[in-house]
């Protein structure tokens, strides 16, 4: 009870407005996002970590105000969680020390702390910390107070210090359960370090070898001199930005205006002084990267030319096929553009993770796409091709637990590679054509499920399949062999049995049995349709699994993990509607097959 | 006699057999079969990698002859399939090419296989280094001594992925009078100390026991062996002794100590002789001479230093009056000798005396006991003459004797804690023993491999476990009717004829130091033959290349005061085959498929197409469906027709 009056006598004194009725935060936050950062082994605007922190903790885009109920964008959440963090105005010894201990939060907490911030998908944790199994969002607080029951053990420990010691330990195999703790015990010790300033490094530390920057956490407790800042520079910008903090707990907007811009100004004419500092011009294009989200246009625009190709289909009018072309190459050009602008920023090409190769997949499946429907204007073809990217991109877009988006540095491996890039694309360009094959064949399986008599659309659809898989068996085979040719170059052997080369070859052996069985003509169309949906299969294995469920071997740089549930979902998906079209063509195809071979009996 | 019918079937078109084989090894059939299965085979492979680990599969699978058999039997099938097309025609270039670069690969991954070296160099910065590690291979090696003139004899020995169950062996054969058997292999194997009882009567005691908390949890069990003058375990904050003697009346000293206080601020020095104790407080005969027995040796007390610390010279020098380290300087006048000899008496630590730190025994022996010195948590343990053991455990202000103690027995000691004697051997002598390691799923790795193997030599067998590849455990000499023998497990190794130095590794990371960003090793090449000797920068994806090998930067150690480079060293014959090859493939697959085609006309027909012949959007393919693709199509699809 006295801690509270204290702290509320000393947030009285340090910060008026909140004793107060709040008062919204209405500042223009702009100029903010353009800070840069350096965060995760790379330099940035605030702007991305703001985008990658509220992703990882939430995992959303937009924030609510406790108080005012405000919707606040990540940089604004971000800023604003920093700035009323109470810890800056407790003089050390204070309370921090009461509470003391390395996890648990060092101040009273404060409307952020009690706010449903953290994330938890996992069901079965829900229930282990007793929370509603309804509750999506944890809030630190809670987090930080939560017993857990191990369901192993079944003692009741403090759920912090349980995923401790776990983190201590992940070196062993941890289960499902544990690595779900884990993940929502990281998600709260980054919440208590991007809080306290922490994670938010904002000048380059003078003399560091290895590239260190100085944290706002730094910045706005430290106590500078002559020693450790000859030029006086860092003790300006201390000063500035407890101006900053003040104008906006006062929440006087043209205050905090002239503030930040003084702080911003004296930051990126102090910052380049100091060390390595990232240059204005990428930094404005990083921002317009995140504020554009080139990629998301993408899929609105496959989407609507979705749309297009199927009323264009239904009701054979021009302009919609027209339209829908249209759409189909903003689309196309979107993802260009978004493919520049992620080189550019990265300074590599897009083809290192997980996300990036689905965003690739679906640029190559637009590209053959468009050439197939150049060249025979069936718009079977634009109605596959459509369909594939707009799934890729949006499944990119909206599942960034599985496929995350952020920049990362590359492992030193997979750096500065003309082979690596090579062999990635061509590769990934095969699962794109296979991908396009995907949905070519599932749409001429509609015809079957239908038992349409269109025997024209049939073939001309098998045709396209047929074209796709060699297209992709090419790109597959140079890509493997480039493979090795890297693997060569790197590790000094051609072909070492790696599991996710041994599921390229795997991949590539299943689409070459179904080229020489359609050769033998041991399958007709409709197997051929059939296989190549089956083979698909292959391909996800060797690209999404090989790296997210088998875990092992030499390209663990790619590793992940999530995601398992809707794969298989969508497997499951597939094969059942694969299942029923075979129901109900199987007795056409069995009788056309045997008149076949009646027919061609004598001629033996 | 064939009848009429069977003889016209026979004479129409029976072919020779050797063309019916041909035409099946070379039938598309057998290689949708072949690519089914071996598309099978591996992702089973990748299953057991998954749960077993890389070398498991690599040696169950991919590596074992029925895997290369399996590869075999596919090269024989594309082989057979390109020659029963002979002679091939133009239209054949896509076909032949693709399955000549397969064969060209399969060829070059032979070579490769073959004759390929694949290993390793950890180099110290500083050091030279001209040997290559092959670290997936590994052999037994018996040395003669060099005046007998005869190479090393070595016996290539791979023991798998796992343990041998029991009773698997494995004989190598001779080689240069040397017989080796493999008794016991252990994949992952660690080794422990643990004493035995010594046959020969000559080892100190030793004994394992189990420290058992009040709530009587789990313990994890110790040995406490004794040299010749004894031994120390210490357990947290408790210590455990074991004492010998050659004194019975030091047992009387051990039970009864002197009490407190029944002492001075200089405490009492016990003296054993023959058989009989005696007790002297320091005070009173400091700087006097004591008379052990008549014409007996005769002591003297030289110095009473109360926090004793060591000096130069083997001097001690106290630090100030406050009793911290109690030390007695003693001179033993010994009869019929001149020369006094000196001895030290520890209060805290008579284990360090200096008869037992000597390791010769003294006619007399010492024990000081002193008031400040408060008896330590933890139990000790004398073992008498008779080869009884006696425990004694801190109880207040002394010790409380705990009297005889035997095998199973349990031992009150401090705060509640409990010993259990385990075991107690009156002679032990050391052994390693190799125990196996079981990797836990996902672990890639654990510690090294072990052997038990028979060495018969000049018709003397003896076994002898060695550790792969192991500064201590990996190298034993023996002793043979014909000499010393030496005997080392360790992976094959292939000598360079250069070598190299390694100057200094180097390490970059990436902003703010977060993970590394590269590597690089800085060497000097050295070779003598090719009168090189010049500096060298290898990088991650930078290596150096020598002759026919080819060095990578692959890794690094860190060591305490110095990093190690690990270079993987590779040499691949096969490498032109296996270019050549995935050229030809390349290209063969792009005229296979694309030649008929004509992409460049098709695009450019479309693109007219579009302007001049709008009217007909959805051009129509012919409908002409038998037995799956439209003849079109097909002739589209191949340049090459398989003869079916």
């Amino acid at each position: 009870m006295r801690n509270l009056l204290v702290l509320v006598a000393l947030l009285v004194i340090a910060s008026p407005g909140l004793a107060e009725s709040p008062k919204p935060r209405n500042f223009d936050w702009t100029a903010w996002r353009y800070l840069p950062v350096q965060d995760g082994g790379r330099h940035k605007p605030l702007d991305t970590l703001a985008w990658e922190a509220s992703r990882l903790l939430a995992n959303r885009t937009s924030f609510t105000a406790p108080d005012t109920k405000e919707k606040l964008n990540p940089a604004a959440f971000y800023l604003a969680m920093i700035f009323e963090w109470p810890g800056w105005d407790q003089t050390a010894g204070g309370h921090a020390a009461a509470h003391g201990g390395m996890f648990a939060p060092p101040v009273e907490p404060d409307q952020w702390d009690k706010a449903p911030l953290l994330r938890l998908d996992y069901l079965e944790l829900r229930k282990a910390l007793g929370v509603r199994a309804d509750q999506k969002y944890l809030s630190p607080l809670e987090v930080g107070k939560a017993q857990i029951r191990d369901p192993l053990t079944g003692a009741t420990t403090s759920f912090v210090n349980w995923a401790g010691k776990l983190a201590a330990q992940q070196s062993q195999g941890l289960t499902t359960f544990e690595r779900k703790g884990l993940e929502l015990a990281d998600k709260y010790w980054s919440y208590q370090s991007h809080r306290t300033g922490k994670r938010l490094e904002v000048v380059p530390l003078a003399g560091s070898g290895r590239g260190e920057w100085l944290s706002v956490a730094s910045l706005m407790k430290d106590k500078f001199d002559d020693a450790n800042d000859p030029t006086g520079g860092l003790r300006k910008l201390q000063t500035s930005l407890q101006e900053v903090r003040k104008a906006y707990l006062d929440r006087t907007g043209d205050a905090f205006q002239n503030a930040s811009s003084q702080f911003l100004f004296l930051a990126g004419q102090f910052g380049p002084k100091l060390g390595g500092y990232p240059s204005a011009s990428t930094i404005r294009l990083e921002v317009a990267y995140n504020r554009w989200a080139p990629f998301r246009f993408a899929w609105i625009f496959m989407l609507l030319a979705f749309v297009g190709i199927l009323l264009s289909l239904g009701t054979g009018w021009k302009s919609f096929y027209v339209a829908s072309f249209t759409a189909y190459l903003a689309g196309m050009l979107a993802m260009l553009v978004g493919f520049g602008m992620r080189m550019v920023i990265s300074g590599r090409a897009p083809v290192t993770n997980m996300y990036e190769s689905v965003v690739y997949v679906a640029l190559g499946a637009a590209l053959f796409g468009l050439v197939f429907e150049l060249m025979h204007r069936k718009r079977y073809v634009l109605t596959a091709a459509t369909a594939i990217c707009a799934i890729a991109l949006i499944l990119a877009d909206n599942a960034p637990a599985v496929l995350d988006p952020s920049l990362r540095p590359l492992q030193p491996v997979l750096r500065s590679n003309f082979w690596l890039v090579t062999h990635v694309l061509s590769i990934t360009l095969s699962y794109a054509a296979f991908a396009l094959a995907l949905g070519i064949a599932n749409i001429a399986l509609g015809y079957y499920l239908v038992r349409s008599k269109d025997n024209q659309a049939i073939s001309s659809l098998s045709r396209f399949t047929y074209r796709c898989l060699q297209v992709g068996v090419l790109l597959l085979a140079a890509g493997t062999i480039l493979g090795g040719v890297w693997a060569d170059y790197a590790w000094g052997r051609f072909w070492g049995w790696d599991p996710k080369e041994v599921w390229a070859l795997i991949a590539l052996l299943g689409y070459l049995a179904l080229l020489h069985a359609r050769y033998v003509g041991w399958i007709g169309q409709f197997g051929l349709n059939v296989c190549s949906v089956i083979c698909f299969s292959l391909v996800v294995v060797a690209w999404y699994g090989v790296n997210f469920v088998l875990g092992a071997g030499l390209h663990s740089y790619g590793f992940g993990g999530g995601g398992q549930g809707y794969v298989i979902g969508a497997l499951g998906l597939q094969s059942l509607y694969l299942g029923i079209v075979t129901l109900r063509a199987a007795p056409q195809i069995w009788a056309e097959r045997s008149s076949e071979v009646a027919v061609s009996q004598p001629a033996a | 006699m064939p009848s009429l019918a069977d003889r016209e079937r026979s004479s129409r078109a029976e072919p020779h057999p050797l063309v019916v084989v041909l035409r099946w090894l070379a039938s598309l059939r057998l290689a949708v079969v072949l690519i089914v299965v071996l598309a099978a085979v591996l992702a089973w492979a990748t299953l057991l990698e998954s749960a077993h680990g890389r070398e498991y599969a690599q040696w169950h699978v991919y590596k074992n002859t029925w895997f290369l058999a399996l590869l075999a039997l596919l090269g024989v099938n594309i082989l057979a399939a390109a020659l029963v097309r002979w002679p091939w025609t133009k239209t054949r270039s896509g076909f032949v090419m693709t399955h000549a670069g397969l064969l060209v690969l399969l060829v070059g991954s032979i070579q490769t296989f073959m004759a390929g070296i694949d290993g390793q160099m950890i180099i110290e910065e500083g050091q030279t280094a001209n040997m290559i590690l092959l670290t997936e291979r590994s052999q037994l090696t018996a040395m003669w001594p060099q005046e007998r003139g005869l190479p090393p004899a070595a016996f290539l020995f791979n023991g798998g992925p796992v343990d041998w169950p029991d009773g698997t062996t494995l004989d190598m054969g001779e080689l240069g009078g040397v017989h080796v058997k493999i008794l016991r292999f252990l994949r992952h194997a660690r080794t422990e100390e643990v004493w035995l009882e010594d046959k020969t009567g000559n080892g100190g005691p030793a004994l394992k026991f189990a420290l058992v908390g009040p709530g009587g949890g789990a313990a994890e069990e110790n040995w406490l062996a004794s040299g010749p003058f004894g031994g120390e375990v210490t357990i947290g904050p408790a210590t455990f002794e074991l004492h010998r003697t050659a004194d019975a009346s030091l047992l009387d000293d051990f039970t009864n100590p002197p009490h407190p206080k029944d002492m001075d601020e200089k405490g009492v020095l016990s003296l054993h002789y023959d058989g009989k104790m005696q007790r002297f407080p320091v005070s009173e005969h400091l700087g006097k001479e004591i008379a052990l027995a008549e014409k007996g040796p005769r002591i003297e007390i030289v110095e009473y230093l109360p926090a004793a610390r060591p000096g130069e010279g083997g001097k001690f020098t106290s630090q100030g009056n406050d009793p911290r380290n109690p030390m007695l300087e003693i001179q033993l006048h010994l009869p019929g000798s001149e020369q006094p000899v000196r001895q030290i008496a520890f209060a805290r630590h008579p284990l360090l005396n200096l008869d037992s730190v000597h390791g010769k025994a003294s006619p007399v022996t010492f024990w000081y006991h002193h008031p400040a010195v408060k008896p330590q948590a933890g139990t000790q343990f004398l073992q008498t003459p008779d080869g009884k053991l006696y425990a004694r455990s801190a109880g207040g202000e002394t010790y409380e004797s705990r009297g005889e103690v035997k095998s199973g027995d349990t031992i009150a000691t401090t705060a509640g804690f409990q010993v259990k004697l385990i075991d107690y051997l009156t002679h032990a002598a050391q052994e390693t023993v190799f125990r196996p390691v079981t990797l836990a799923r996902g672990e890639s790795s654990g510690p090294e491999a072990a052997v038990l193997v028979e060495i018969t030599a000049g018709g003397k067998s003896q076994q002898v476990w060695l550790k792969r590849n192991d500064d201590n455990l990996g190298f034993r000499v023996l002793e043979s009717p014909e000499g010393s023998l030496a005997i080392a497990y360790s992976y094959e190794r292939v000598p360079l004829d250069f070598s190299l130095k390694l100057h200094d590794f180097q390490r970059s990371s990436n902003p703010g130091g977060m993970g590394d960003a590269s590597f690089a090793s800085s060497v000097q090449l050295i070779d003598k033959a090719q009168k090189t000797d010049a500096k060298r920068m290898i990088t991650m994806n930078e290596p150096l290349v020598h002759g026919k090998y080819t060095f990578y930067q692959s890794g690094f150690h860190e060591l305490p005061d110095k990093d190690a480079t690990v270079l993987t060293v590779a040499y691949d014959p096969g490498r032109f085959l296996k270019y050549l090859g995935s050229l030809m493939i390349c290209v063969g697959v792009f005229f296979m498929f694309y030649t008929k085609a004509n992409l460049t006309r098709k695009l450019w027909n479309a693109a007219i197409g579009r302007w001049t012949n709008r009217q007909s959007k959805i051009s129509s393919p012919k409908e002409s469906r038998r037995r799956g693709m439209a003849p079109t199509d097909r002739a589209e699809e191949n340049t090459c027709v398989h003869a079916e």
